[in-house]
């Protein structure tokens, strides 16, 4: 069972990586912005799993990306290297936040983080010499010359690594340490569980990656504007997605996100006009019919089979 | 013989919320290895004491030493991991987490084990407490199970001092008798126990001295022979005559 497992995940890496030699760009280009969603909805369900509702997603994400485009633009950083500049950036701008607002929690929390990607946008407009303002900035060119499979191989080996941290965090005493104070923070402290350096770590790791994220969807396009740095949807979408998924997994968002983002292509093209529409309503739906997500309902239904066998098991 | 610190040892401690005191500058000590009982009528301000001797709140005035250190501003993952453990009086199991796992934590950020020799540990306690199904959620698990899981949790980390929050209520004599012996066993593995509980017959049983609380003021200290026949502690019960 567990040697199947290992060769279902090393056969979806396999193909993964040739994946470019099967499909032509344009539906290359869907998947490479589906990994760019589901790595963002994976780290905003990373902190959600320590109970912690953050809005911050697409704060950091422009955070990364600036840091990242800049870098490259004014000190002539090479750009693949500017993404993990992206992340750490991100990082250090989390850690230094998170010491005051991880005090905070629930929609406190919540609105603060919303609050703070606001405040990003409306320094990065006026720091006019240094992020071009409202025009933003442009490199000369994107990166690997704008190759859509070496993009693409970027973004898997990103969402790769996410995945990979994610599942590090489910396997490890981290998700010992986050279940517990999600579920009852009085419960965690009595128990020797530092309750603010485990918020603060995942605070900083979640964040990191969004930086990546956020340098390399700036390299993609060789472009950089407040607007499309930190726009909604780089909120939005991963949450949608990580609910129709499930959350507190990694599997969840991994599935919300593929369905969600082909779904919106899909709908794109049947729809040309509209599609935003019936993508909302699908949305609304899944939300309110499978509170526990695609994933929570799957197991369900597995659970169901299960307790079946098992009582079958203990007739006998 | 060398002088020995007390185990715990607490200084004028004081505890406010708002106007109301719960807890009204205590002075006690308790000694290394013996079973104090903490009584006193609904609101006497036993499990604010608990609370801020186990570091959830922060005293309003005075100082807690822990084996002569001033533990006073630490939190209460911080003395969890010195030594300080306690269970709640309502239970706070984590739910999603089995029965094992439940103990696992303490053993994990307590004691700091790895995941390996923290359920190893767990497994331990668990069947020191006499918890039998150890690997089933929570939400299934009957109270006195809970209650065992609650002491196996507290004892996970190690404990050298136990605050043991009404663990016998709601249960029958039988099972009273039972967590009866698991207190004196854990007393004997050298671990100070500190009782609160309600039912006589049990601080009868197992403690060696008894503190009795009124309206956050102990108003009597002594065997459990002594404090039950002095006047203030019957009215205290009984409530004053006319």
């Amino acid at each position: 069972m567990k040697k199947m497992g290992i060769i279902l995940i090393l056969l979806v890496i396999v193909v993964g990586f040739l994946f470019p030699f099967f499909v032509g760009p344009y539906p290359l280009h869907v998947v490479t912005t589906v990994l760019t969603y589901m790595t963002l909805g994976l780290s905003w369900d990373m902190m959600l799993r320590t109970g912690q509702l953050s809005f911050g997603t697409a704060g950091f994400f422009g955070l990364g990306g600036y840091a990242a485009l800049l870098t490259t633009l004014y000190l002539g950083v090479n750009p693949l290297l500017s993404i993990f500049i992206g992340g750490a950036f991100a990082a250090i701008v989390a850690f230094a936040l998170g010491y005051a607002i991880l005090r905070l929690r629930e929609i406190y929390f919540a609105i603060t983080t919303l609050a703070l990607a606001g405040v990003f946008t409306v320094i990065a407009r006026n720091l006019h010499d240094l992020t071009g303002g409202p025009e933003g900035k442009i490199l000369p060119s994107a990166i690997f010359n704008g190759d859509p499979t070496k993009i693409y191989w970027m973004m898997f080996f990103i969402s790769l690594g996410t995945i990979l941290v994610s599942e590090i965090f489910q396997r490890t005493r981290v998700r010992f340490a986050i279940t517990a104070i999600r579920n009852d923070e009085i419960t965690a402290r009595s128990s020797g569980i530092d309750i603010f350096k485990y918020l603060l770590f995942v605070f900083v790791v979640t964040s990191a990656i969004q930086g990546v994220v956020g340098g390399a969807y700036a390299q993609e396009y060789g472009f950089i504007s407040p607007e499309s740095a930190f726009a909604n949807s780089f909120l939005l979408l991963p949450i949608a997605m990580c609910l129709a998924g499930g959350i507190y997994s990694t599997l969840g968002p991994v599935i919300g996100s593929i369905i969600l983002g082909v779904l919106s292509e899909y709908l794109k093209l049947l729809f040309p006009y509209g599609h935003l529409i019936i993508y909302g309503v699908i949305i609304v739906a899944l939300v309110l019919f499978m509170p526990h997500g695609i994933l929570g309902m799957l197991k369900k239904v597995l659970k169901r089979t299960r307790v079946e066998a098992e009582v079958n098991e203990n007739a006998i | 013989m060398p002088f020995e610190a007390p185990i715990l040892s607490v200084e004028n401690l004081t505890k406010r919320f708002g106007g109301l005191i719960a807890v009204n500058s205590l002075t006690f000590e308790v000694e290394r290895g013996e079973v104090l009982g903490i009584i006193g009528p609904n609101g006497a301000g036993k499990t604010t004491l608990t609370n801020v001797v186990s570091g959830l709140y922060t005293p309003s005035e005075g100082r807690i030493f822990f084996r002569g250190e001033d533990v006073t501003y630490l939190d209460a993952h911080q003395r969890c991991r010195l030594g300080i453990s306690r269970t709640f009086q309502l239970m706070r199991p984590i739910k999603e987490f089995t029965v094992l796992e439940n103990v696992m934590v303490s053993a994990l950020f307590g004691k700091g084990l790895d995941l390996k020799s923290a359920k190893e540990k767990a497994r331990e306690v668990c069947d020191f407490v006499g918890l039998k199904r150890v690997n089933i959620p929570v939400e299934s698990a009957t109270v006195l199970e809970l209650k065992k899981m609650e002491i196996a949790r507290a004892l996970a980390s190690d404990p050298e001092l136990i605050f043991l929050d009404e663990v016998m209520a709601g249960l029958n004599v039988d099972e009273t008798n039972e967590m009866i012996e698991t207190v004196k066993r854990i007393n004997s593995r050298g671990v100070t126990v500190i009782v609160i509980e309600h039912v006589m017959s049990v601080i009868k049983e197992l403690t060696h001295r008894v503190i009795v609380l009124d309206r956050g003021k102990i108003i009597a200290e002594g065997s459990y022979e002594k404090v039950s026949h002095k006047p203030e502690v019957i009215s205290a019960y009984l409530g004053e005559e006319e």
